[in-house]
């Protein structure tokens, strides 16, 4: 059987800095994946060479049996790959509704012809009506619809957060990444956020989350890939992780 | 609490058009307005209605690229020259009438667009703005300078004025007919580029367009797409230019003409497509209007551009209020909230 998503050997280099340096990983479908690491260990950068954002210095991914590396991030994205972004990018000056719009007409594009001439015929109205189903039925899935008409600026940010997800949802993805979603969020928030993450994963999404919050990451995950300077270190269950010694040593140091 | 409907209105694709405000629209601009001019019948006041109308398009075809798209474009009126040669070659040295023109103007501009953009496109922000400053000012010293093809200084005298398939359409009211009907059909196909998905795409690429990307839109190909379709339109922008006042010149596109484009969209509200026809309506009617001040009356325009800049900063008609204004009244999205108010696009 082939994983949903392979990283092959996959490297980075910024100048000297080897920021991700000879990772290989799998993530299958349905799984709920945690990538955790102390700071600069290259978390980010896994992430941003997996949907493209970053070209590969080494090694290869591929994703439902094809070979992603290279492609532009709007193709990855629109072969079901999609994410959110750790430092919160929303449109702010667009509704939420255009917002979260913008991921169904990414992953079932419109182009002129159809903007001027889809009023025209039944494949053109069924078209936009299809990505207005989509957007709504993302919203409603994070709870937004009662704000769909506000400006994007005009949200609170654990709303936003949820609007960045709505946006991502709106592709209908088949594999969703999130960079760290409870970054800034309280307790009780990051509570709910784990609770909506497991809703989404018992619908049968896959889906990756970076995240510095260690008891989000062990209350949901059911694996975890660890990271340090770049390099894996460890794979493997809530369990297993909390134990292992070069996770403890990576995270704590080393009592000589 | 919950003002919008719970369950996706997917059945609910209720449309509403109001239909209110474009029939009156449509009233003032094919009834009152040349009922008024042919009242008056002063040729001075039909060229100005003309005048504002072809700025109305410059200024939507510029609404689109900078506006929506965000791609801040400074060289938009050397298209308008290109339409505006273009129509004058043909007709001067192929004998070829307005209904053929008209259509190769919008096309042989969009194609200089085309080839121009292919290296500037990835060009980002500042960069981009000056590219386009470069290829105005490239284009304007072509106009001006190939002096075996365009005449440079001198202009083109446009033997023709406005016909349908050789049916003269040249007296002032037909020709005002003729203007207002291609800039209302222009208008109307830029508000479905800016007012639909495909807008809401371009949109995200101005608002962060690497975030666009990794929400599958290719964010090279519509800017490609937006730089093209806007000088389309201001090519033939050019060629209503060209056939109304029978004599064009390169100084009629330069630099300057561009920054007024660009003014017009900004001080009606960039990102909107009503504010960017007040905007062009503004600053063509209003130099004309305070024609008794003399010279003061550039110092008035400025001044009026500086105030609306200063305690308008979003514009006149900002685009927030004017995608509301659109979805309202204009029938353009479809409802589902309880308020009144459409949201997502037809």
């Amino acid at each position: 059987m082939t994983h949903l998503l392979e990283i092959r050997n996959v490297g980075r280099r910024f100048g000297g800095v080897q920021a991700v340096g000879d990772v290989t990983a799998h993530v299958d479908e349905g799984e709920l994946v945690g990538l955790i690491g102390p700071n600069g260990a290259g978390k980010t950068t896994l992430f941003n060479l997996i949907s493209g954002f970053t070209p590969l210095s080494a090694g290869t991914v591929a994703f439902a049996g094809r070979t992603i590396s290279g492609l532009k991030p709007n193709q990855v994205a629109r072969l079901g790959i999609s994410r959110t972004f750790q430092n919160l990018r929303v449109f702010p000056n667009m509704s939420v509704f255009d917002n979260v719009s913008v991921g169904a007409v990414g992953a079932l594009p419109q182009g002129a012809f159809g903007a001027l001439f889809g009023g025209l015929h039944k494949r053109g109205r069924d078209r936009s009506a299809e990505i207005s189903r989509r957007t709504w039925e993302a919203l409603e899935a994070v709870g937004l619809t009662h704000v769909a008409a506000e400006l994007a600026a005009n949200l609170p940010y654990g709303q936003r957060k949820y609007l960045e997800i709505a946006r991502a949802l709106a592709m209908r993805p088949r594999f969703l990444i999130l960079d760290e979603p409870a970054a800034g969020l309280n307790d009780t928030e990051t509570r709910d956020l784990a609770a909506f993450i497991k809703r989404l994963h018992g619908q049968g999404l896959t889906i990756m989350l970076v995240e510095h919050d260690m008891t989000l990451v062990m209350g949901i995950c059911q694996r975890i890939l660890v990271l340090a300077s770049g390099r894996k270190i460890a794979d493997g269950t809530p369990d297993v992780i909390r134990t292992d010694a070069a996770v403890l040593e990576a995270y704590l140091g080393v009592d000589e | 609490m919950n003002v919008f409907e719970t369950t996706a209105p997917t059945d609910g694709l209720t449309r509403r058009r109001g239909l209110l405000v474009p029939a009156l629209i449509l009233l003032l601009v094919f009834a009152a307005l040349p009922a008024l001019l042919a009242g008056f019948d002063k040729g001075y006041f039909y060229q100005i209605a003309n005048l504002a109308l072809i700025f109305v398009l410059l200024s939507a075809s510029m609404h689109l690229v900078t506006g929506v798209a965000g791609l801040l474009h400074l060289g938009h009126a050397a298209f308008y020259g290109v339409g505006a040669y273009t129509a004058a070659l043909l007709t001067s040295k192929l004998g070829l009438g307005f209904t053929v023109t008209l259509p190769l103007s919008g096309l042989v501009a969009a194609l200089v667009a085309f080839l121009v953009a292919l290296p500037t496109m990835r060009l980002v922000s500042i960069y981009f703005a000056v590219a386009t400053l470069a290829i105005g000012q490239m284009l304007y010293l072509v106009m001006l300078n190939w002096v075996d093809f365009t005449k440079g200084p001198n202009g083109i005298i446009v033997s023709k004025g406005f016909e349908l398939f050789g049916f003269s359409l040249s007296g002032r009211l037909a020709a005002y007919y003729t203007v207002a009907a291609v800039v209302t059909l222009s208008v109307v196909a830029i508000g479905r580029l800016s007012h639909s998905y495909y807008g809401n795409a371009l949109r995200s690429i101005r608002e962060d367009d690497q975030c666009a990307d990794a929400m599958g839109v290719s964010t090279v190909r519509l800017k490609m797409e937006a730089f093209t379709l806007s000088a389309f339109f201001a090519g033939i922008a050019g060629s209503l230019w060209a056939h109304m006042t029978g004599y064009i010149s390169p100084g009629d596109f330069k630099f300057s003409e561009s920054i007024l484009i660009l003014a017009m969209v900004v001080v009606g509200g960039l990102g909107s497509l009503p504010g960017a026809v007040i905007g062009a309506l503004l600053l063509i009617l209003l130099p004309e209007g305070l024609r008794g001040l003399g010279d003061f009356r550039n110092i008035m325009v400025g001044l009026v551009m500086f105030l609306s800049i200063l305690l308008l900063p979003k514009g006149l008609l900002g685009e927030v209020s004017a995608l509301r204004l659109v979805r309202r009244q204009l029938g353009a999205a479809w409802r589902s909230t309880g308020k009144g108010e459409g949201i997502g696009w037809r």
